[in-house]
């Protein structure tokens, strides 16, 4: 075993996809766990592994097998924000035409990192089973079928499910919002209003 | 606002149906039937447009919660947790009054006796491992204690003394420029007359972090009389000895580290995500971003009793992040197996011993 890594990091070339190979079965079952479908996985497996050597073209990575699974979690992201963005296209489409569409994009003006601690917050408040639906959904990326598989309730709860979260996430930050002044949420939503 | 408030009133569902329609377009379910009623709905006005429009763009942004990969189990847990905690005024720090009473246990200072020149009946503060706790002071500053902490808060004439025997806590001063506020940790010492900072002396690493307004640091002078006979060894400045003399000015954002080895002392200034992360305990959450599995455990041991043992050396540089609540160990250990490849493993001695899957 020792050996085997060796020679595997001697050979820098292909160093991270002999590690992608060692590694492929458990990635694909990390994968299967995050991804927003089951046909996804081979996609997402694929991407991670492209990602990985482009990668490694730029720099050393030391420690492979962590770095591919933080890829394929990065991959799973995308794909699920890529989703995200093309429904907000598709609701663009109606835009009346007073509305201009495009507004200053959100990362740049807010720290991620401070919003997702407030979204975690928000999603704890979040009754019982409408929280165990919008986790699966929104932290880890499960279909609606998925959810409704898991939970053993119907896919049309677990829709209503996301949609009350969302709303209940919606107040939650308006109220926090409303309760410290200077919040970002106000100032990104000031754009919003009238 | 968001909305304004004639249109909650106007039409109090239309968030509701925004977020009903929106929950159907992202399943990507949608005959022709519906998507002919969709039309109709969001052309009604540009509000419904908006409304719709906005909840898309949250939706959007919630998805960065899957850097969390929080375990299921532990959200229901985490909900009470929450909910427990909502009963405390966490996040007004200006109106604390009611915490007063959740101090239990410690008897507050009722008011100063007034020929008191001696030391009055001190206070004692103490957090057992995986709990903080929030306490209201006399003078109607605050403060909040971390994980396994213990403090003692002498206010006399003129000044308010906090010794802070080990910990962390974090303190929310009230105003009062003839009476400052210091705190003392080991040989040093951090004044403030109104503002907020925490300190956190732990293993004899001094951390002193500020997140308003100004402090000063310094060393201590020599305390004459411990109250304590446990805590001999340790120096302290007597209560009624003059403030030593602070070297260090330290502003919004600037933390300052004291090595335990060498006592040097370093002074950095933080980014604000930084300085929200080190703070976040506050909120009762551990925040890590990016960081190596050993400095994540050596913080993740201060909320536990158990002794947790980095067994494979390769495991120490792993790149860690994630957001727990404090007192959800478990969710931790769950994290790392479930989406970081670790293998947990519980000893008969009730250690746990992390070790690389392959």
């Amino acid at each position: 075993m020792a050996t085997e890594a060796k020679r595997t990091r001697k050979n820098a070339q292909s160093g991270i996809f002999a590690v992608f190979r060692e590694q492929e079965a458990a990635i694909r079952r990390f994968v299967r766990r995050i991804s927003p479908s089951s046909s996804d996985v081979d996609d997402i497996a694929q991407e991670t592994i492209l990602r990985a050597l482009q990668a490694e073209r730029e720099r050393e990575i030391s420690q492979p097998k962590a770095y591919l699974y933080m890829i394929a979690r990065n991959v799973v992201r995308d794909a699920m924000d890529k989703k995200s963005r093309s429904v907000i296209d598709f609701i663009e489409d109606f835009a009346p035409e007073s509305v201009s569409s495009h507004e200053p994009l959100i990362e740049d003006q807010v720290d991620g990192r401070q919003r997702m601690l407030l979204f975690w917050e928000a999603v704890a408040t979040l009754p019982e089973q409408c929280q165990q639906v919008f986790v699966l959904k929104k932290v880890y990326g499960y279909s609606h079928a998925e959810i409704s598989r898991k939970l053993g309730v119907s896919v049309s709860t677990t829709e209503k499910h996301v949609a009350a979260g969302l709303r209940r996430c919606s107040d939650f930050l308006d109220r926090r919002a409303a309760e410290s002044g200077l919040n970002e949420t106000r100032r990104r939503s000031a754009g919003k209003g009238e | 606002m968001t909305r304004p408030e004639a249109l909650s009133a106007d039409a109090p569902d239309l968030t509701s149906e925004a977020a009903a329609w929106l929950a159907q377009l992202e399943t990507g379910r949608l005959s022709s039937r519906d998507l002919a009623a969709f039309r109709e709905w969001i052309q009604r006005s540009p509000r419904h447009y908006a409304e719709i429009h906005r909840l898309a763009e949250l939706s959007r942004e919630v998805n960065i919660l899957a850097g969390m990969a929080e375990p299921l189990k532990a959200a229901a847990q985490r909900r009470r947790a929450v909910q427990r905690l909502w009963s405390i005024p966490v996040l007004g720090w200006g109106s604390l009054g009611l915490v007063a009473t959740c101090a239990l246990a410690f008897t507050l200072l009722a008011g100063m006796p007034d020929p008191a020149p001696a030391v009055p009946e001190p206070v004692f503060l103490v957090t057992p491992v995986g709990e903080t706790r929030e306490v209201a002071l006399e003078d109607g500053s605050t403060v909040k204690l971390n994980t396994d902490s213990r403090m003692e808060v002498a206010f006399i004439k003129g000044r308010r003394n906090i010794y802070l025997e080990k910990g962390e806590a974090f303190f929310n001063v009230a105003h009062d420029a003839g009476r400052p506020f210091t705190v003392y940790a080991g040989d040093r010492s951090v004044t403030a007359v109104g503002t907020a900072f925490s300190v956190r002396w732990t293993d004899r690493e001094l951390v002193v972090t500020v997140s308003e307004g100004k402090v000063a640091y310094g060393e201590a002078p020599a305390r004459a009389a411990p109250s304590q006979a446990s805590d001999a060894g340790k120096v302290m400045p007597a209560s009624s000895a003059p403030v030593s003399s602070p070297r260090t000015m330290l502003g919004p954002g600037h933390r300052l580290e004291v090595s335990p080895l060498n006592r040097a002392e370093l002074v950095e200034r933080l980014p604000e995500n930084v300085l929200s992360r080190e703070l976040a305990w506050r909120s009762g959450f551990l925040d890590f971003q990016d960081a190596p599995l050993s400095e994540v455990v050596s913080e993740m041991q201060r909320y536990t009793a158990q002794e947790i043992v980095i067994a494979d050396a390769e495991l120490a540089d792993l790149r860690f992040g994630g957001v727990f609540r404090i007192g959800q160990t478990d969710a931790f250990f769950e994290a790392l197996e479930l989406s970081f490849g670790v293998n947990v493993e519980q000893t008969d001695d009730n250690k746990l011993i992390l070790k690389s899957v392959n």
